[in-house]
């Protein structure tokens, strides 16, 4: 275990090393952190409506105005960071967790498997996204669930479409030979030889995915499709900005700032981390 | 005359922990119409050698100082355009893949083509000559060949294509990085035996690097010895082979079991492992595991000469 | 016998569904090998040594023929009842860093064998005893494969093959990547355990001086069949099949004034999928008469034995053109 917090440690060294990434790092930071203690940060109640206050434009009291509802936008982007974050890291985690999964079985099962998981994901892969949110929510009716569901159906195929191509890779490799010739079980083989050495290029791109997953939510929030009011979310902020942007622009901008910050602090994080870990670059 | 002469040369990479200093002091010469070996074991510093010949030092690399001159020219200072110009011209390649220079989705036959590329001739005067040199190579029915993409043929024929690839614009200078290595023992000498025909007739010169030390032996005039970014011994063959100066050659000699006559059952080895260059060492690069050292040997010896066998040694008396 | 195989064959499946063609990589082999005995077989690229050297392990189906070790029939065994066996055979690779788990540090690369068989107690008293059997000091335990030497990898795959005492260690080109001052090693390394530990070997390699100086007998194999088999001494001394005689004439002396006096081959080698008639080596064989032709000269019996119509006395120079 402390060879991957050593690994982990000198990783975390060469991010903040370059620019990017330290800028990047920091964004990913600032956002979780003002996610969760949202609370104490703002002070004012993100549900809390006062027609007397509406469309305030940025003060001291409201660091961002208020929306027309008169509700604290500062304190609605907070806590909208927390169904950004929660959506995020969740359906990411769930979305890799079965692609690995996926990915590992038809790499290394049987041809038949592989055709058919194949099959499978370029059949999930053909529906745009949007087309997938509505079939959804006429299921669920617009919800988390749908939001989370989407995000799923979207990212697994990618995912195990990586993780087949590595293990396929790594299936005629001399080590995974040397493991069957000393009596190892295909789950053994599965989970101590195959896995740690696919699941890397993968972590990358997760994390260069997680502004997508914060942009699908947002889109489909925005679009009527996500979270239901009064629960705060970047994206519906935006469409309730988008509407009123002429004379009371401060809401938009409350709605996309931090949809800006947060996919800027990812991609920036995950394009160190690609640099760092892609052997072929050359140092400068 | 010399084709090809090294001087000094000092070439050192950038990296994360410092900077590893990959060839020090680096001097000797390549005769017109001679082969020359290269003996080294990993980490001897061939491959920096090879590509800082060739202009095609990875971005980290550097070279501190020396020169490489070639036809009175000194590479190094060439921009990049004249030394694409060199390349594949004037100098050549041949290296242990094949696939290393061949493109497996091109057929052969356009590759030998595009090879010429530089010159006038038409389309069918290139295909001729590409025939010519299949012929020369021994590939059976070269026409036909043409056609064909490298992997349908053998690992052994796809090496005898690629020297047809390398000699075709009749450089003047062919560096042969371990072309053998992978080849069974067989095909290795129909190899070497094809590579001295083809010097004769072409009349190059051959910078050949291998590891295998009958092979050196049997195919080159001239030899060195690398160890470590340095070499530390060369001159002719039977002077390296028969009367061999530095501790190091002497050692890696007798560790071939080719030349052990006692078939007792314990094989000889050098113990201990090469330097780490990321430091520049102070004294002889192979004291840590020399047979023979003594105080001395903690200052940086010199190339000590008898006659034009040279080793660099403390222990070897130059007359 | 501690191992055998009789008529041994292994076939691959290539070319389309439509067009299925059956490719004989291993074509017929008999071999056993005693308790303590090394047995080396050699050949070039091609000859399914390899290959064969994989079904021995059970790492590739036989398409016919036995293999008996201790008297149990192993390509009959399931994957379950092999498993008992897999402590008993143990195998290295060619690659030697490539053999080892990149992610997984020595100590534990070491251990897995004793992992995989439910018997993971005991494991640091264990990784110190097989350190110090194959001479690497302690705190190599938590290097990483890429932080290894091919000689210090080298290593690292003979203690992981000798981790449960196996009765057999089957070595795949032992000294493939290793350069000659750290080859050495390796086979004084292997020839201490044999005689420590008792054990038998099966060497495969294209390397002549390996065999000389570590196996008992060898075969020599050819386009899937053993065309040689007998002690390393009398073959070395004197080669009865013309395949044998050219390997041994082909290695390039380090003396530039050795006289050579090379038996060369035509450099081609028949595809597989294209067997030539009779004596397969007819093709290339510069000792060939009619009979070669048509007739194979393959007999069955294991032991001594040369599959050639005319072996070569002792001494026998190339015939004149």
């Amino acid at each position: 275990m402390s060879a991957v917090v050593y690994e982990m440690k000198k990783s975390l060294l060469k991010i903040m090393r370059e620019p990017l990434g330290a800028l990047g790092i920091s964004l990913v930071i600032l956002m979780i952190f003002s996610a969760i203690f949202a609370d104490l940060i703002a002070s004012a109640d993100p549900s809390k409506i006062s027609p007397r206050d509406r469309f305030l434009p940025p003060s001291f009291d409201h660091l961002m105005g208020t929306d027309q509802l008169g509700r604290d936008l500062f304190a609605r982007i907070l806590h909208g960071g927390r169904i950004a974050l929660a959506v995020a890291l969740f359906t990411t985690a769930v979305s890799l967790i079965i692609g690995t999964v996926l990915g590992l079985l038809a790499g290394y099962g049987p041809r038949w498997l592989d055709n058919v998981l194949l099959l499978l994901f370029d059949t999930v892969k053909s529906f745009p996204t949007v087309m997938l949110a509505l079939a959804l929510v006429t299921l669920f009716g617009p919800s988390l669930t749908s939001v989370i569901i989407v995000v799923v159906l979207v990212n697994v195929p990618g995912y195990a479409r990586i993780i087949r191509t590595q293990t396929l890779t790594l299936k005629s490799a001399e080590f995974v030979t040397a493991a069957q010739s000393m009596g190892a079980s295909t789950m053994r083989i599965l989970r101590v030889h195959m896995l740690p050495n696919t699941i890397g290029p993968l972590l990358i791109l997760v994390s260069m995915d997680i502004p997508v997953v914060i942009a699908i939510e947002a889109g489909m929030s925005f679009l009527g499709l996500g979270v239901r009011p009064p629960t705060p979310s970047w994206g519906a902020i935006l469409n309730d900005g988008f509407t009123a942007i002429r004379d009371t622009p401060w809401i938009a901008v409350a709605g996309g700032l931090p949809i800006i910050l947060t996919t800027l602090g990812f991609t920036f994080l995950g394009e160190t981390l690609r640099d760092i870990f892609d052997p072929r670059m050359k140092r400068r | 005359m010399n084709i090809l002469e090294i001087k000094n040369l000092n070439v050192s990479f950038q990296t994360e922990t410092g900077d590893l200093h990959a060839l020090r002091d680096v001097s000797f010469a390549v005769p017109k119409n001679c082969i020359v070996g290269v003996v080294g074991e990993s980490g001897c510093g061939k491959s920096t050698l090879i590509n800082t010949i060739l202009g095609l030092l990875a971005q980290n690399g550097r070279v501190d100082s020396g020169e490489v001159v070639f036809h009175d020219q000194n590479l190094i200072t060439l921009s990049h355009q004249d030394m694409q110009n060199i390349r594949g011209v004037k100098i050549s390649t041949v290296f242990q893949d094949p696939m290393g220079a061949l493109n497996p989705v091109i057929s052969v036959g356009k590759q030998m083509e595009h090879i010429q590329y530089r010159s006038k001739e038409s389309r069918e005067e290139k295909r001729q000559n590409a025939i010519a040199m299949l012929k020369q190579v021994r590939i059976p029915d070269p026409e036909n060949a043409l056609m064909r993409h490298p992997h349908e043929f053998s690992g052994g024929m796809k090496q005898r294509i690629s020297i047809a690839m390398a000699l075709m614009m009749k450089p003047d200078l062919l560096i042969a990085d371990e072309p053998t290595t992978a080849l069974d023992a067989t095909l290795e000498i129909a190899t070497i035996e094809l590579l001295k025909e083809l010097q004769e007739q072409i009349g190059c010169s051959i910078l050949f690097i291998s590891h295998h030390l009958g092979v050196i032996a049997e195919l080159c005039e001239k030899v060195l010895v690398m160890y470590a970014g340095e070499v530390v011994e060369r001159g002719t063959a039977k002077q390296i082979f028969h009367n061999s100066l530095h501790p190091y050659t002497q050692k890696l000699l007798e560790c071939d079991p080719a030349r052990l006559s006692d078939h007792n059952q314990v094989l000889p080895t050098i113990p201990g492992e090469i330097p780490d260059l990321h430091h520049p060492h102070r004294g002889c690069i192979f004291f840590d595991r020399c047979h023979v050292s003594a105080e001395i040997c903690q200052t940086q010896p010199q190339d000590a000469a008898q006659g034009d066998h040279i080793a660099r040694c403390h222990m070897v008396k130059p007359c | 016998m501690l191992i055998s195989g009789s008529n041994v064959k292994v076939t691959f499946k290539v070319g389309s569904i439509f067009k299925p063609q059956p490719l004989l990589a291993v074509a017929g082999v008999n071999f056993d090998i005693a308790e303590k005995e090394t047995f080396a077989i050699v050949g070039e690229s091609g000859s399914g040594k390899t290959t064969l050297a994989r079904a021995i392990n059970g790492l590739l189906p036989i398409s016919s023929g036995k293999i008996l070790f201790d008297d149990a029939e192993l390509n009959t065994l399931s994957n379950k009842e092999m498993k008992a066996y897999r402590r008993q055979m143990a195998m290295i690779f060619q690659d030697p860093i490539g053999s080892l788990s990149p992610r997984m540090t020595v100590g534990n690369i070491i251990t897995e064998p004793f992992r995989i068989h439910g018997m993971a107690f005991n494991l640091d008293k264990e990784i110190r005893r097989l350190l110090s059997l194959v001479g690497l000091p302690s705190h190599f335990i938590d290097r990483y494969p890429h932080q290894l030497s091919g000689g210090q990898a080298r290593r690292v795959g003979v203690a992981r093959a000798i981790a449960l005492n196996p009765r057999l260690i089957i070595a795949d080109e032992p000294t493939a990547g290793l350069d000659v001052s750290v080859q050495g090693e390796v086979l004084n390394l292997l020839n201490d355990l044999k005689h420590e530990l008792g054990l038998s070997m099966l060497i495969i390699t294209h390397n002549l001086h390996v065999v000389r100086r570590i196996a008992d007998r060898m075969a020599v194999m050819y386009l899937g069949r053993f065309v040689e088999v007998n002690s390393t001494k009398t073959i070395f001394e004197a080669p009865a099949h013309p395949y044998t005689a050219a390997l041994l004439s082909a290695n390039p002396h380090p003396d530039p004034d050795y006289q050579h006096d090379r038996i060369a081959l035509p450099a081609d080698v028949p595809s597989l999928m294209a067997r030539p008639s009779g004596c397969e080596f007819h093709t290339r064989c510069p000792w060939v008469k009619d009979k070669c032709h048509t007739e194979p000269p393959y007999d069955i019996s294991a032991g001594g034995h040369i599959a050639c119509h005319f072996p070569l006395k002792p001494n026998s120079k190339l015939p004149s053109p």
